[in-house]
C-alpha cells in the first residue's frame, strides 16, 4: 500500500468516524494547522456525500419497485408461478462432473490455439444495469450479444457507445469484434479499456488481450499481458494468468 | 421457502443480509405491515397518496441507514420507531410548506443573501454534480462505492456480494474506484472545492 493510499484511508476513517480518541485528537490538531489536509478532507467529504446521495437514490428506487408490488398489488404478479431451477442445477452438476473428468484424463496441450480454447469464454454483459432499462438500443444490443448474435449486436453496441462510454459496452464490442473474426481490432479496443485504467475491467482487458494474442500465435505479446496480471495477487484473473504463464514458459 | 413472518431480530438480520432478495423480502414485509398505518396518518393530516408514499419511503430510508450503520437503538420496535420517524418527516414537511408560504408574502431586499445559505447551496450543487459523475461510472465501481460508503458493508461482505476473491481485492478495487471518481471530479472546471490548486 503506498503513502497516498494511506493518506486517503486516514481521511476516510476520519470522515466515517472510525478514528480512536487519540488518533482523532492528533488528526484534528493537524487539520487545524494544515491547509492542504483541510482541502483534502473537504474533497473527500464531497465524494462521500455524493456516494451516499447516489446510494440513497438507488435504495429509494428499490422501494418504489416494492411499493408497486406490495401496495398497488398487481394481481398478475400473484399468478406468476415460481420457476423450478432444480432440474437445471442437477444437469449443471452432471455436466460439471463430466467436464472435470475430461479435464483430468485428457493430457494438457500447450500450443497457443488449444490454450486459447481452454481459457476463452466470452465476457458476460451484465443485464441488471439500470442504464439498460432506460436505453432501448442498449437493451436490444445486450440481448443480441447474450444470444451470441455478434453480427447484429456489434453495430448496435457501437452506436450506443457513441453516447455511452461505459467500459462494459466497450468490452462487449471487443468480444463481438473477435467473434466476428476481427481479433486485431478487438485487441486495439481492449487497449482503450486498459488505457482508461478501469478498476473493474482493465484486468479483464489484459486477460482477453493475452488470449487473443495466443489465438494469433503471438506468445510474447500474450506473456506481456499475463505478466501484468501476475504483478499482484489482488488482480482479477491472477491465478488463471499464473497458470497460463507457467504453461507458456 | 419464502418467509412470511419475522421476529424483530430476524427482520434486522434480513435487512443487513448480503443477499438482495432476502433484504427486499424483509423490506416488503415492513411495507405490508406498516404502510397502511402511516398512509392513514398522512392522509388524515392533509396529505394525499403521493405524500404518503414519499414520507413512508423517506422514513424507511432513514431506518435502513441506521440499521446499516449500527446506530439503530433497539429501545423501541421497528414499527413504533418507523411511525415516529414518518410522523416527524410529515410534520417537518407541513412546517416547511407553511414557512414557504409566509416568505412568499415578504419581499427580500437585494443583496441580503445569507452567506451561509449560499455556501451550503454551492456545496449541495457540488455534491449533486459528483453524484451525477458516479451515476455515469461503470456499474462495478458505483456498486462497490455504494456498498462501502452508503451501506457501511465490510470488505469481506463486499467481496462476497461482488464475487471478488477476498477482502484485500475488494479494498484495492474500492480505493481505485474512489481515486477514479476523484480524478473525474477534479476535471470538471465548475467544481471549485474539487480543484487541485
Amino acid at each position: 500500500m503506498n503513502e497516498n493510499t494511506d493518506f486517503f484511508n486516514k481521511i476516510d476513517d476520519f470522515i466515517m468516524g472510525n478514528l480512536r480518541d487519540e488518533e482523532l485528537n492528533s488528526f484534528e490538531l493537524e487539520l487545524a494547522n494544515n491547509e492542504a489536509l483541510a482541502k483534502a478532507v473537504n474533497q473527500q467529504r464531497i465524494l462521500y456525500e455524493s456516494i451516499r446521495k447516489s446510494g440513497r437514490k438507488e435504495f429509494v428506487a428499490d422501494l418504489k419497485v416494492i411499493h408497486k408490488k406490495v401496495v398497488d398489488n398487481d394481481p398478475k404478479l400473484a399468478k406468476i408461478r415460481k420457476f423450478n431451477w432444480r432440474p437445471f442445477f442437477a444437469a449443471a452438476a452432471v455436466l460439471f462432473i463430466v467436464a472435470s473428468c475430461l479435464w483430468l484424463f485428457i493430457p494438457a496441450s500447450t500450443d497457443s490455439q488449444s490454450l486459447f480454447v481452454a481459457n476463452y469464454e466470452p465476457y458476460e454483459l451484465n443485464q441488471n444495469v439500470r442504464d439498460f432499462q432506460q436505453d432501448q438500443n442498449l437493451l436490444r444490443g445486450a440481448e443480441l450479444y447474450r444470444d451470441k448474435n455478434y453480427n447484429e449486436s456489434l453495430p448496435i453496441l457501437e452506436k450506443v457507445s457513441e453516447d455511452n462510454t461505459s467500459s462494459s459496452i466497450t468490452m462487449a464490442i471487443a468480444i463481438s469484434q473477435h467473434e466476428n473474426g476481427e481479433t486485431k481490432k478487438a485487441i486495439s479496443i481492449l487497449q482503450k479499456i486498459i488505457d482508461a485504467d478501469d478498476p473493474f475491467l482493465s484486468d479483464l482487458a489484459h486477460w482477453y488481450s493475452a488470449l487473443f494474442y495466443l489465438q494469433l500465435d503471438q506468445k510474447e505479446n500474450a506473456i506481456t499481458h499475463l505478466s501484468i496480471l501476475t504483478d499482484s495477487a489482488q488482480n482479477d484473473k491472477y491465478e488463471e494468468a499464473k497458470q497460463l504463464l507457467e504453461k507458456l514458459r | 421457502m419464502t418467509k412470511t413472518t419475522y421476529s424483530e431480530k430476524e427482520l434486522l438480520v434480513s435487512l443487513k443480509s448480503v443477499d438482495r432478495i432476502e433484504r427486499n423480502r424483509a423490506l416488503s414485509f415492513i411495507y405490508k405491515n406498516e404502510y397502511v398505518k402511516i398512509a392513514g396518518f398522512v392522509k388524515k393530516n392533509s396529505g394525499n397518496d403521493n405524500d404518503a408514499e414519499d414520507v413512508f419511503q423517506e422514513g424507511l430510508t432513514i431506518l435502513y441507514e441506521q440499521v446499516m450503520s449500527n446506530t439503530f437503538k433497539k429501545e423501541s420496535t421497528i414499527s413504533t420507531y418507523l411511525f415516529a420517524i414518518c410522523k416527524n418527516q410529515w410534520s417537518r414537511r407541513l412546517r416547511k410548506a407553511s414557512t414557504k408560504n409566509e416568505l412568499y408574502g415578504v419581499e427580500t431586499k437585494e443583496g441580503q443573501t445569507d452567506d451561509l445559505a449560499l455556501d451550503s447551496m454551492i456545496a449541495n450543487e457540488e455534491v449533486e454534480a459528483v453524484a451525477d459523475l458516479l451515476d455515469n461510472m461503470d456499474c462495478g465501481c458505483k456498486r462497490i462505492l455504494i456498498l462501502y460508503y452508503y451501506e457501511n458493508r465490510r470488505m469481506k461482505e463486499i467481496a462476497e456480494m461482488m464475487n471478488l476473491a477476498n477482502d484485500k481485492v475488494a479494498k484495492n478495487k474500492k480505493n481505485r474506484c474512489l481515486n477514479k471518481l476523484r480524478k473525474l471530479a477534479q476535471q470538471i472546471p465548475g467544481l471549485k472545492s474539487m480543484s487541485k490548486s
